[in-house]
């Protein structure tokens, strides 16, 4: 693998790959106007605009220039905003109707809390070759890697209840959370990876996570429809439909006779 | 340096992949496909609200692979090695119908505690603990009993082959259901289809 590396054009493959990502966002933007749910889920309209600004970027321009050390800077904090408008939404539409399992999203609100201090806290003091460009820039980096961490947890346990209990959801708001988790692991993990290489591989790591990143926006234009807005969904059915029906009415009748029973 | 950047991506892609194969196969509903649903087996309405113990069918089990067991046949006349070890491994296979069905029907409750809790109108935190606590005990036991299996198969016959473990996990939970179905009247779920 080693050989084959050496072999392989870093920055040729950098750019093949960015280049597909901004494509693949470009895409998904597209396929997301089509949606009726465009308005409840503005959020992700501002998030694709961002990420593909960001990539659109380093092919112009030197990632160590001024003007995109000032972008970095400059947009960073709103992605973090939209991050975390698109975590609220996507976990008050997942939970609204189910105050029975609330208490496990405020369990993974509590377990990303945690893991956004253990990231931001790992990240200052495992830091190597961080610092060079100044205090600011070691602020958003760790802030950023942090809210990555801690919200990519989050999102992948939402996804995780959403497949273990028997919830019925809309269809693109399952695959909003699904597609959506999984980018930002990816990144989390490209971030986390970075820093643990000092910085040293961040064209490779950009490159692959770019690559991961495009597969998955195309993935996500796939799967979204129009009609999926107005498709409710089970996302794990375990027992057949019948069959469940037919247990669930047994066992209220024999609640109700039992119920009687008591009261006589 | 090299090694330091393939493990980095061995990390990174083995997290990734691990992370997206164990949840697509609970996901396959979002891409139109049909997943493998449940048979309830043995676990019946009736059976739920009744005194008797859900698991009273899986009785026989704990005396399957008994150690007296080939004590007994080994001082039948006529009874040589040979038949001793068909009739292990014939009772190895019994034994996994039965972990089979037990499981099956361990999953069934689990769902239905689920179906509970979401149709519940308050949060139920007890139920996700007691679900989450018993759902491990089974698997551990699971595991040890796979474990114990694979030693049996080997030869190592005088090895104790524990199903305590795994029943009571089951009676516990179908007492958890059996409670919880009491307390509130169940509807079935909408969106059945994908």
């Amino acid at each position: 693998l080693a050989s084959t590396l050496s072999f392989f054009d870093v920055s040729q493959a950098f750019i093949f790959c960015t280049s597909l990502l901004i494509l693949s966002i470009a895409a998904v933007s597209g396929r997301f106007l089509l949606l009726s749910a465009r308005r409840t889920h503005w959020y992700f309209l501002g998030i694709f605009i961002l990420w593909a600004a960001a990539n659109l970027l380093p092919l112009f321009e030197s990632s160590s220039s001024k003007s995109y050390f000032w972008f970095y800077i400059g947009t960073t904090p709103v992605l973090w905003a939209l991050y975390l408008a698109a975590a609220f939404f996507l976990y008050r539409s997942v939970f609204a109707d189910y105050p029975g399992i609330a208490s496990m999203g405020k369990w993974a609100v509590l377990a990303a809390a945690v893991a956004i201090i253990a990231a931001g806290s790992a990240s200052l003091v495992f830091s190597r070759g961080l610092f060079s460009p100044g205090q600011l820039y070691t602020l958003v980096t760790t802030i950023d890697r942090s809210l990555l961490v801690g919200l990519s947890l989050f999102l992948v346990i939402l996804v995780s209840i959403m497949s273990c209990y028997p919830i019925a959801i809309g269809r693109n708001l399952a695959v909003h959370c699904v597609l959506f988790s999984a980018i930002l692991l990816v990144q989390a993990l490209q971030s986390v990876g970075d820093q643990w290489t000092s910085h040293r591989f961040t064209d490779i790591t950009n490159a692959v996570s770019s690559l991961f990143s495009a597969v998955l926006f195309l993935l996500w234009t796939r799967i979204l429809n129009p009609e999926g807005d107005l498709t409710i969904v089970r996302v794990r059915q375990r027992i057949d439909p019948d069959v469940e029906y037919r247990l669930l009415g047994q066992l209220n009748s024999i609640n109700g006779i039992l119920l009687r029973a008591g009261r006589k | 340096m090299s090694a330091v950047l393939i493990l980095l991506f061995t990390i990174t892609i083995v997290i990734f992949c691990s992370v997206v194969l164990v949840l697509s196969r609970r996901l396959l509903p979002l891409f139109g496909r049909d997943p493998k649903l449940l048979s309830p087996g043995s676990v019946t309405a009736a059976a739920l609200m009744s005194d008797e113990p859900l698991t009273a069918r899986y009785r026989p089990m704990e005396r399957l692979l008994r150690e007296s067991e080939w004590e007994y046949l080994q001082h039948q006349p006529g009874f040589s090695p040979a038949r001793l070890r068909t009739v292990k491994a014939e009772r190895r296979k019994l034994f996994r119908g039965y972990l089979g069905s037990l499981s099956n029907d361990f999953a069934v409750v689990c769902q239905l505690l689920r179906i509970v809790m979401v149709q519940s109108s308050v949060a139920r935190p007890d139920l996700a603990i007691a679900l989450g606590k018993f759902r491990l005990q089974y698997s551990v036991a699971l595991v040890k009993i796979e474990f114990r299996l694979m030693a049996h198969a080997m030869g190592i016959s005088s090895i104790q082959i524990d199903v305590s473990n795994l029943i009571r996990s089951l009676d516990e939970l179908g007492s958890q259901l059996r409670l919880a179905a009491t307390l509130s009247p169940l509807t079935p779920a909408a969106g059945y289809s994908a």
